[in-house]
């Protein structure tokens, strides 16, 4: 059997996209949840993430810090989320790194000096994976705090990338993945171009690595692009419903 | 039950004196339900899925089949399993009531593990299964591919995103759109014959015959058990019977009295919870009209399953429909 051929020589990838060009990305900003004080959907391709937000709110007793206020995150894969169906409990290793992941990139993004003694609480949906849950996630919490209005210092873009047949591709799905290439995640600050997040664990060369990298904040600018119209969107329309 | 909102004395005053006279807090009368919405067929991943949604109650259900030995006691039966899950936000004595939102802040060890979440999700998931998927509603037998050898694995998810009411009520609409938007793949298994040599080649293990999937999304058929009971849900408010209860009606219903109901009006299983006892008089007439509601219930949801067009699934549909 010949070798599964990720990148064609006309340049395009099996599920037809170019090296550089990110999945369909569509996202609603609030109004998924009642309840919470803000919520957002996000889908990149087939994966597909949800994010409920609530607080600020008085902090419980225990966590209660005086200088800044407490952020918590919780994350659930759905077990029908993955192509074989698997119940996860909620300490699920996979599960908790992401939450920790989720919470210490939020924790500089939030300001929470202005939230002293209080706490502010992020639960994740993961629905549906096809690679790439852990940016969905990120971008869909941040919608979600976007919509509670809590104050944060700039939007926290996230995106994965990989280099299969000597080319970066970005946003890849799970086929992209399971070729075992490498797997570079970044959450990166949209206006100031810091980075927040970067996971990788691939033995590769810092040129390739720096293609990568580049090809990945690419990425996260399109995406910005597109958050930043689904915000600005649903903005107006508030505004115009008053 | 749920109880998450917590009612002042006063505003419980409130919402029973208006119960006494026959009206709610939302101005609806005593017998009338919330609209709900349905959507199906909105995880392509999933052999079957649904979305229900009434006001502030969200659930999210998906089926998924699997090829599987049938349980040893039952050689010709398949296994349908429920399972529900609740959103952090929802579980009962969650970080709403800011009791043990230590399992919230993702440390891998240490915090307290607070179970009773999942204690509750565990007794909505068998609540349900009781409820909803008794022996006249689902013949397991159909389930079976080859005695002994295969059978269908079908797996219920049932997500809860938002708990305000009802909640047994939308899981049990979401599981019968969920299971009738399913479809088992065409399989044909390989000769009896063929697989024994195979199994004395192989000496130890009982080996199994291949099976072959026919791959083409029209080849399947439907799930066999098409008619679902869905569940009706009353509480007893200060003598009163009140009908698709909001979560602050529930906090204040001594009783509740969940009846699940075919599409022919029949009653298939009733399930009581709560502390008071029920006047046996008032409950025949509940389930009289638990058997009206029902039916009105799967009417208005088949016809709505109707305009979604039968086999084919819709993506991201969207209806609102009934109120009964």
């Amino acid at each position: 059997m010949s070798k599964t051929e990720f990148v064609s020589p006309e340049g395009f990838r099996i599920d037809g996209r170019r090296p550089s060009e990110i999945r369909t990305f569509r996202c609603q900003v609030g109004g998924v949840s009642q309840n919470a004080d803000g919520s957002a959907y996000v889908e990149m391709g087939c994966t597909k993430a949800l994010a409920y937000v609530y607080g600020p709110k008085e902090a419980r007793r225990g966590a209660m810090k005086t200088q800044c206020g407490v952020l918590t995150c919780e994350v659930s894969l759905a077990p029908f989320s993955t192509a074989d169906r698997r119940k996860r409990s909620r300490y699920d290793r996979q599960t908790v790194e992401l939450a920790l992941t989720i919470r210490q990139a939020f924790e500089s993004s939030i300001l929470l000096e202005l939230y002293q003694r209080a706490q502010i609480d992020m639960f994740v949906h993961i629905l549906e994976t096809d690679g790439g849950h852990k940016a969905a996630a990120i971008n869909a919490c941040n919608l979600a705090l976007i919509d509670a209005g809590i104050n944060i210092r700039d939007s926290l873009v996230a995106c994965s990338a990989g280099y299969i047949d000597g080319r970066p591709i970005v946003d890849m799905n799970q086929a992209e993945i399971n070729a075992g290439g490498v797997e570079l995640l970044l959450g990166v600050f949209a206006r100031t171009r810091k980075v927040s997040v970067i996971e990788m664990d691939s033995k590769i060369t810092p040129e390739v690595f720096q293609e990568t990298y580049e090809a990945c904040i690419a990425a996260c600018r399109d995406l910005y692009t597109a958050m930043e119209t689904a915000v600005n969107d649903t903005a107006l329309r508030l505004v115009h419903s008053k | 039950m749920l109880s998450q909102s917590t009612l002042s004395p006063a505003e419980r005053r409130f919402l029973e004196d208006g119960v006494r006279q026959g009206f709610r807090n939302d101005g609806r009368g005593l017998l009338d339900y919330r609209p709900y919405t349905v959507e199906t067929g909105i995880l392509p991943s999933t052999s079957g899925s649904s979305r229900v949604r009434s006001f502030g109650t969200d659930v999210l259900c998906a089926v998924k089949v699997d090829m599987g030995s049938p349980p040893a006691d039952k050689p010709d039966e398949g296994v349908v399993s429920v399972n529900v899950e609740c959103s952090a936000s929802v579980a009962p004595h969650g970080e709403l009531e800011g009791g043990s939102s230590s399992r919230a802040t993702g440390r891998v060890g240490g915090g307290r593990r607070d179970d009773s979440g999942e204690g509750w999700s565990a007794y909505l998931g068998a609540l349900l299964d009781d409820l909803c998927l008794p022996p006249c509603a689902l013949d397991k037998k159909a389930l079976c591919v080859s005695p002994h050898v295969y059978a269908w694995h079908v797996n219920v998810d049932i997500l809860l995103l938002n708990a305000a009411g009802g909640v047994l009520d939308a899981m049990s609409l979401a599981m019968r759109s969920a299971l009738r938007d399913t479809t088992l793949p065409s399989v044909s298994v390989g000769s009896r014959d063929e697989w024994e040599e195979e199994d004395t080649a192989d000496g130890v293990q009982q080996s199994k015959p291949p099976f072959d999937v026919d791959e083409r999304p029209t080849a399947g058929t439907p799930f066999p058990a098409q008619d679902i009971p869905v569940c009706v849900t009353v509480g007893q408010v200060c003598s009163h019977y009140v009908w698709d209860m909001s979560s602050e009606e529930e906090s204040c219903a001594e009783a509740q009295v969940t009846v699940a109901v075919d599409r022919n009006g029949r009653c298939v299983a009733v399930h009581k919870s709560g502390m008071a006892s029920i006047d046996p008089t008032g409950l025949l007439q509940v389930l009289k009209d638990a058997g009206r509601v029902g039916v009105e219930l799967i009417k208005k949801l088949e016809a709505a399953m109707a305009k979604l067009g039968t086999g084919q699934p819709v993506v991201r549909e969207r209806l609102g429909f009934m109120a009964a």
